[in-house]
């Protein structure tokens, strides 16, 4: 890479993963810019060439870095996506903002029978490491569950396959008490 | 005294005290005779320095004075009386008014080796001591006398320093005994050492050979006290901690004290990643109703439930990829012994480009085929075409060494 500005923010998004900065920052070079609901700030992402993603480790057969709890999580983040992301034509990010409640119902669906308190332990932690990873954005005190800036980073042609995903995932049932 | 005169520095000086009175303990007259301030040791430091400055005119108390300016006059003064009291300065010339002093060199050397105690706790004192001895009595040479001496002064420095590693083993706390820990630096060698002194005493002095016994016991009662203390410091620190020998404290200051350029040595060979796993959509699919997609990556065949006595199939699967990969790398090589990249993956689709890409990296990370990808810098990026991004890199042939 020629511009040093450029190799240093790449440095720094390989460190700390997605970068929140004030909106008048400059896009660097090769780098995605998301532009947050509130418009103040605005995440950079690398983006690789030729939409090639991680999942390419697993074809060159090198090590990919573990889910956590694998299913379990990508249950609780398909969820997500089922309950913010309403414009299913456009592109997840940035979607609208969901309940924890929402999406936790969503996965009590998918996963009948267990009980109130393991499908809470079990959610919150899902959540809470998808935060972690920014692939969902939680405000925990408002209970409000958003998309992170990592959903943008799904390639165009993976996009059929989420919404075909989203289509068979049920709603959150609205008729459900708050807090049971 | 600046701000920085904390805990840490008050509890480093008492420990060299401490160290000053055990070595001089065997000269002292008195328990308060010894020094029990670290700053007198580096006065005298000083001084001796001025000393060999001066060269052989030797120094006046005025000029002493001036070169230890930056200790209390009354410090000096009582200094001057003792050192001069116990000859480490004399005066230059044996004459009456004699102004001019000169400083001895016997001070200044055991000065030198209390500093290395200070260091290594003495132990490496031991080991030299051995080395010595041990070139002294090679071959014989030395008398009866001298032999005796090292059996006996050898014995009762191992048994001291058995009884105290025990102490501290058994009714010690393990903070204690993690400070003294340098007591079990290379414990190995000292009793190799130790043991070649015992050999040479016993096969030259056979009549010194219950002396020697006793020398062998105290050599293996060494070698079981290191094993338990080492034992002991090991459960102390605990499966999931690294085995390190310093306590907290020592590392705390480390990182309070070291340069930039110091702690960031540390950093220097480590790459850093944002934890953030990949959630694939194939996998996201599957984990949310159970719909499996088909994945890209190649999986193994299917194996027979049945064992089959030795580890066959994976071997042939193995040799068959094997052989796959070698028919892919000699037609891309074509002849050669080795082929530019960007050769390879220009004029196709990224999806043909990035299947030949993986088939190279899969032969060059086989370890039983001789291929070899090497990349070097810097990127090209190269706008509407494939790849889009190329590092250059020449995939090649590996000549094994005949």
């Amino acid at each position: 890479m020629s511009n040093p500005e450029a190799a240093l923010w790449w440095a720094r998004s390989r460190a700390v993963g997605p970068l929140r900065v004030p909106s008048a920052t400059r896009t660097p070079a090769g780098m995605l810019r998301l532009v947050g609901r509130g418009g103040e700030h605005c995440w950079l992402l690398p983006r690789p060439p030729d939409d090639v993603t991680p999942a390419m480790l697993r074809e060159l057969r090198m090590q990919v870095l573990p889910v956590e709890f694998p299913n379990e999580t990508s249950r609780v983040l398909a969820a997500a996506l089922r309950c913010c992301w309403t414009d299913i034509q456009g592109s997840p990010w940035p979607g609208r903002p969901a309940t924890m409640r929402e999406v936790l119902d969503v996965v009590d669906q998918l996963t009948p029978g267990r009980g109130e308190e393991v499908l809470h332990r079990f959610g919150v932690g899902a959540l809470r490491r998808l935060n972690a990873s920014r692939w969902l954005d939680i405000d925990d005190d408002a209970q409000r569950v958003c998309l992170g800036p990592r959903v943008a980073t799904w390639p165009d042609q993976d996009l059929p396959v989420l919404r075909e995903l989203c289509r068979e995932l049920p709603l959150p049932r609205p008729d459900r008490e708050p807090d049971r | 005294m600046d701000e920085q005169f904390g805990l840490d520095a008050v509890a480093a000086e008492q420990a060299v005290v401490s160290v000053f009175e055990q070595i001089v303990a065997v000269l002292a007259r008195k328990a308060d005779a010894a020094i029990d301030d670290a700053t007198l040791f580096q006065l005298a430091d000083t001084l001796f320095a001025a000393f060999a400055r001066a060269g052989e005119d030797g120094l006046t108390v005025e000029q002493i004075k001036a070169a230890c300016a930056a200790f209390p006059d009354d410090v000096i003064e009582n200094r001057l009386g003792v050192l001069r009291k116990l000859g480490a300065i004399q005066p230059a010339f044996d004459r009456p008014y004699q102004r001019e002093y000169r400083a001895s060199f016997t001070s200044y050397v055991s000065m030198l080796f209390v500093q290395r105690m200070l260091a290594r706790g003495g132990q490496s004192e031991l080991h030299q001591l051995l080395t010595m001895e041990k070139t002294r009595l090679e071959g014989g040479q030395g008398t009866a006398e001298e032999a005796l001496e090292v059996v006996v002064g050898v014995t009762t420095a191992l048994r001291l320093l058995v009884a105290e590693l025990v102490a501290l083993t058994i009714g010690g706390t393990v903070e204690a005994l993690r400070e003294r820990a340098p007591l079990l630096w290379n414990a190995k060698s000292l009793i190799d050492q130790a043991s070649a002194v015992h050999e040479i005493l016993l096969k030259f002095w056979p009549e010194l050979s219950r002396l020697c016994g006793e020398l062998r016991s105290a050599i293996a009662a060494y070698g079981d006290a290191s094993t338990n203390a080492s034992a002991r410091l090991i459960a102390a620190a605990g499966t999931s901690r690294a085995l390190n020998l310093l306590p907290p404290e020592m590392w705390k200051r480390f990182a309070r004290r070291a340069t930039v350029g110091e702690l960031a040595a540390v950093l220097a060979d480590q790459v850093f990643d944002a934890p953030s796993p990949w959630h694939d959509v194939a996998d996201l699919a599957e984990a949310a109703v159970g719909r499996s997609q088909p994945t890209s990556g190649r999986s193994t065949p299917p194996r027979s439930r049945v064992p089959d006595g030795d580890e066959r199939p994976s071997q042939e699967w193995s040799d068959a990829e094997a052989e796959r990969l070698t028919g892919i790398a000699e037609e891309v090589l074509s002849g050669g012994d080795s082929v530019a990249v960007e050769q390879l993956l220009s004029d196709t689709d990224w999806v043909t480009a990035r299947r030949v890409l993986a088939d190279l990296v899969a032969a060059s990370n086989n370890d039983r085929l001789g291929y070899r990808l090497t990349w070097s810098g810097p990127v090209q990026v190269r706008p509407r075409s494939v790849p889009s991004w190329l590092t250059p890199g020449v995939f090649e042939r590996v000549r094994r060494p005949a």
